[in-house]
């Protein structure tokens, strides 16, 4: 596997919610401008991973992290780490599509007015580019003063990718985005990645082995042994290789659909 | 709310009628020892009679109810307020045995003349002040000029520069009505009323703890309602007693009544014969009000 | 809040809902009813020039030569809702948004089970309250007699509190918890979430809880009693002694007879349709702004 340059790095990480440690040992790095997978079984883990790279664990009460967690070189869990700031350089698009109950415009606009008083030109101009880098401006142009709740599932996601882009974030974390989605908006949203990999890092997590060797270039596939055990990183690769020639058994039985 | 708090309520509540059953078991035993008065009484009185009207009598009326329950065992005698108006009221429409009022009936009430009055006690009205107050002496003159609000500051009658708060009772008392007219020199086609600004108290009780309450206070209350926690002044150099009362010194003087539709039978016979007892008007009348055989 | 349409294919259910909701609707339309009766006679005898003049001066020998004029209790009314809004309101909506979203659990336990006491506080023992602490006090600070309108509305936003905080709670509390997660995701401050994001998507709810505190506070009469003073003039000082319609009407309805108490009446009913008007206000200027959004 060629070195390439890695946004971030994952190093001995072990996430523990109370007493009860979901994630062992995980180290893996997150290429740049690339779309890394994260695949498994449902409880496997791989949300929770996800969720450590922007600490958004950190809203669950009793969340604790062991190990390294990089973010070009800095650790993001050190404490003069502002929290904010990396949200707003690691962005996330959740399962569901979540909009707040506002206007179109007020969604996409929501990220930029958090930082600073910003004039009506600027936030028209912020809004139209990241509109148009999600594929939803031509399809909203007409009604972005309407409830963003008004729009289909599939144009609230664009949207809700819309709203990460407008702060301009390097890494895109995505969660099973198109779990709700019908297949017509599930493509559009798949080609919206292959897009936006050419100027940012992603990070999906699927369930759906299909979308991870359709749009991904690394694959992680994560899985826990037993109930009650924490998830462990099993095989990160290219996902050629994961998808092709599986070094393990297990990952192996889960991409043929003979895991269960 | 949660069942916890609800729970919490409910011991709360059950604790609070616990006391007040405690409390009332505690006002009975006082009364068996005074009670011997009324051994004399030979006829026995049962049934239901129902009393209601001013809150002057009501006190007076609920004493003599118990007492009376207490030597007549199947007799029952309710008592309520509601002011005089209502009692005589209520005594002409049949809803209660007797009315109490604290105030002369009106022609226009009486117009069959069917409502037969009984005087049972003279009462003193009092004009009082916070403790505190160092004004001991007003003028029927300056009374009038500080309900009305002619004069708004103590220092010109001889107090402290502090405004004076007034405070009289509601409209419709009886209280007011005689207050108004022997104090304030209201008439039907001069009508005269206290300043605007004057706080309305719908009780003697509630009159009492407000200017109890406020240091530059001025009310007037039943004599019967004066404590500690107020004082009264002279008026026109005369303290309200039984003595410049029933000489007429004073003037801020009214009968209270017993009313009855027609005359009185039965039980409300016996337990207005009862009130005009020398045992309970000396026992009890006495301590408030002027008993009614030495004010007539 | 929302009515919802009852499932079909359960006949007995809808009738005793049906029945049930018929019983609400008869109960008011009865004290409606009763309420106009009791008053024609006011209003016929003595005239609405009389019943809506600024002077109060009943005349209980001859009733038809009083004064009946309840402008200055309207007024005192809306001053005291007024203000005892503009205090329960804020503290309110703030308490429920501390409880949902700052305070460390046990905390908000803890003010939780304080604001549901104070809910179960009756309202005389808050107007005693009222009448021996607030009053002097405020009397002590400002040289006056201490009761009038700040003190009413002061009582008025102790009581409305609990009303208006558990009703902003719910209303907080039944946004999905998404909105919280979407907008921390993107770099927002806790309090940048909630004064853009959770308040305003639960405006309509904490509109409702603050309506329901109007109507708490509009109608209360004991606590308000105790510590207005009770007056008959126009108050427009803090200090100024007054009465609210309802606080005038428990003053004086305990002797009142004939044309004095269906004048009572008659401020229970301008109560009444004042209340209303205010809810019907403020529904309109909700749902114009509904529509702006």
């Amino acid at each position: 596997m060629p070195e390439l340059e890695h946004k971030m790095r994952i190093e001995g990480l072990c996430l523990y919610y109370n007493g009860f440690k979901a994630l062992e040992d995980i180290s893996m790095k997150v290429y740049c401008r690339r779309i890394t997978a994260l695949i498994g079984p449902s409880g496997c883990g791989k949300s929770s991973l996800l969720r450590c790279l922007n600490r958004m664990n950190d809203l669950v009460e009793g969340a604790r992290v062991e190990g390294v967690l990089e973010l070009d070189g800095e650790d993001i869990h050190s404490a003069c780490r502002d929290l904010t700031a990396l949200r707003r350089r690691v962005g996330m698009v959740f399962q569901k599509p979540n909009p707040f109950p506002m206007s179109v415009f007020d969604n996409v606009a929501y990220g930029p007015r958090l930082t600073g008083r910003k004039s009506r030109g600027e936030l028209e101009e912020i809004v139209e580019r990241s509109l148009r880098r999600a594929a939803l401006w031509d399809e909203v142009k007409d009604k972005l003063r309407q409830s963003a709740l008004a729009l289909s599932g599939g144009q609230q996601q664009r949207l809700c990718i819309a709203r990460v882009l407008a702060v301009q974030p390097e890494v895109i974390l995505l969660d099973e985005p198109c779990s709700a989605l019908d297949p017509i908006s599930t493509q559009r949203i798949e080609d919206l990645l292959a897009e936006l990999k050419s100027s940012y890092t992603i990070v999906i997590v699927t369930h759906n082995m299909q979308q991870a060797a359709r749009v991904s270039d690394y694959t992680a596939f994560l899985t826990i042994e037993n109930q009650g055990e924490p998830g462990r990183l099993i095989e990160y690769g290219e996902t050629e290789d994961i998808f092709t020639r599986p070094r393990d058994q297990r990952t192996e039985n889960y991409i043929t659909g003979r895991f269960g | 709310m949660t069942s916890k708090t609800k729970g919490f309520l409910g011991i709360a509540a059950l604790l609070v009628v616990l006391l007040a059953s405690l409390a009332s078991a505690g006002c009975g035993n006082k009364k068996e020892g005074s009670g011997g008065g009324e051994a004399a009484q030979t006829q026995k009185y049962s049934g239901t009679v129902k009393c209601s009207g001013s809150t002057t009598v009501l006190p007076l009326a609920q004493e003599a109810a118990d007492r009376f329950m207490e030597a007549n065992p199947d007799a029952n005698i309710e008592v309520q307020g509601g002011g005089s108006s209502v009692g005589i009221t209520q005594v002409k429409d049949g809803v209660v045995d007797i009315g109490m009022s604290s105030r002369d009936i009106k022609q226009e009430e009486n117009a069959d003349g069917a409502l037969m009055p009984q005087k049972i006690a003279l009462d003193i009205i009092s004009v009082v002040v916070h403790p505190s107050n160092k004004v001991e002496n007003l003028t029927a003159e300056q009374v009038k000029d500080i309900f009305t609000g002619k004069i708004t500051n103590w220092k010109d009658v001889g107090g402290e520069d502090a405004e004076i708060i007034v405070v009289v009772r509601d409209k419709a008392s009886g209280t007011r009505e005689m207050f108004d007219e022997k104090a304030l020199g209201h008439k039907k086609d001069n009508p005269v009323e206290p300043v605007s600004s004057a706080i309305e108290c719908n009780s003697n009780g509630v009159l009492r703890e407000t200017v109890a309450s406020k240091p530059k206070a001025i009310g007037y209350v039943s004599k019967g309602y004066v404590n500690n926690s107020i004082k009264e002044v002279k008026y026109n150099g005369v303290a309200p007693t039984v003595q410049t009362a029933k000489d007429k010194t004073y003037p801020l003087a009214r009968y209270l009544y017993l009313i009855t539709k027609g005359q009185p039978s039965g039980a409300a016979k016996g337990f207005i014969d009862f009130v005009l007892s020398d045992a309970f008007q000396n026992d009890v009348v006495a301590k408030e009000y002027i008993p009614i055989k030495q004010a007539q | 809040m929302r009515e919802r349409k009852a499932k079909k294919g359960d006949p007995l259910a809808r009738a005793v809902m049906l029945v049930c909701s018929s019983v609400c609707i008869l109960g008011i339309a009865l004290i409606f009813i009763f309420i106009i009766k009791e008053s024609l006679p006011a209003f016929r005898e003595l005239g609405p020039s009389n019943l809506f003049g600024a002077q109060w001066s009943p005349d209980v020998s001859e009733p038809a030569a009083g004064k009946y004029g309840m402008l200055a209790f309207i007024n005192g009314t809306l001053l005291t809702t007024l203000g005892g809004l503009l205090l329960g309101a804020p503290l309110g909506i703030s308490t429920a948004i501390f409880l949902d979203q700052v305070a460390p659990r046990r905390a908000a336990r803890v003010i939780h089970r304080g604001v549901e006491m104070l809910a179960g506080i009756p309202s005389v023992v808050i107007g005693w309250f009222g009448l021996t602490m607030l009053v002097p006090f405020l009397a002590r600070i400002s040289g006056t007699g201490g009761d009038g309108l700040l003190a009413a509305s002061i009582v008025l936003g102790i009581m409305t509190l609990p009303t208006i905080t558990f009703l902003s709670l719910e209303a907080l509390r039944s946004l999905p918890p998404e909105y919280k997660e979407a907008s921390l995701a993107m770099g927002a401050t806790r309090w940048q979430t909630i004064r853009r994001i959770l308040v305003p998507a639960a405006r309509r709810g904490i509109l409702v809880a603050v309506i329901l505190g109007m109507g708490r506070a509009i109608g209360e009469t004991m606590a308000v009693q105790m510590v207005i003073g009770n007056a008959r003039q126009a108050a427009w000082g803090p200090f100024q002694r007054t009465s609210t319609l309802p606080s005038r009407i428990i003053t004086d309805m305990g002797e009142s007879s004939g044309l004095f108490r269906s004048a009572l009446f008659a401020q229970g009913l301008v109560l009444l349709v004042l209340a209303m008007l205010l809810i019907l206000a403020i529904r309109l200027v909700n749902r114009e702004r509904g529509r702006g959004r």
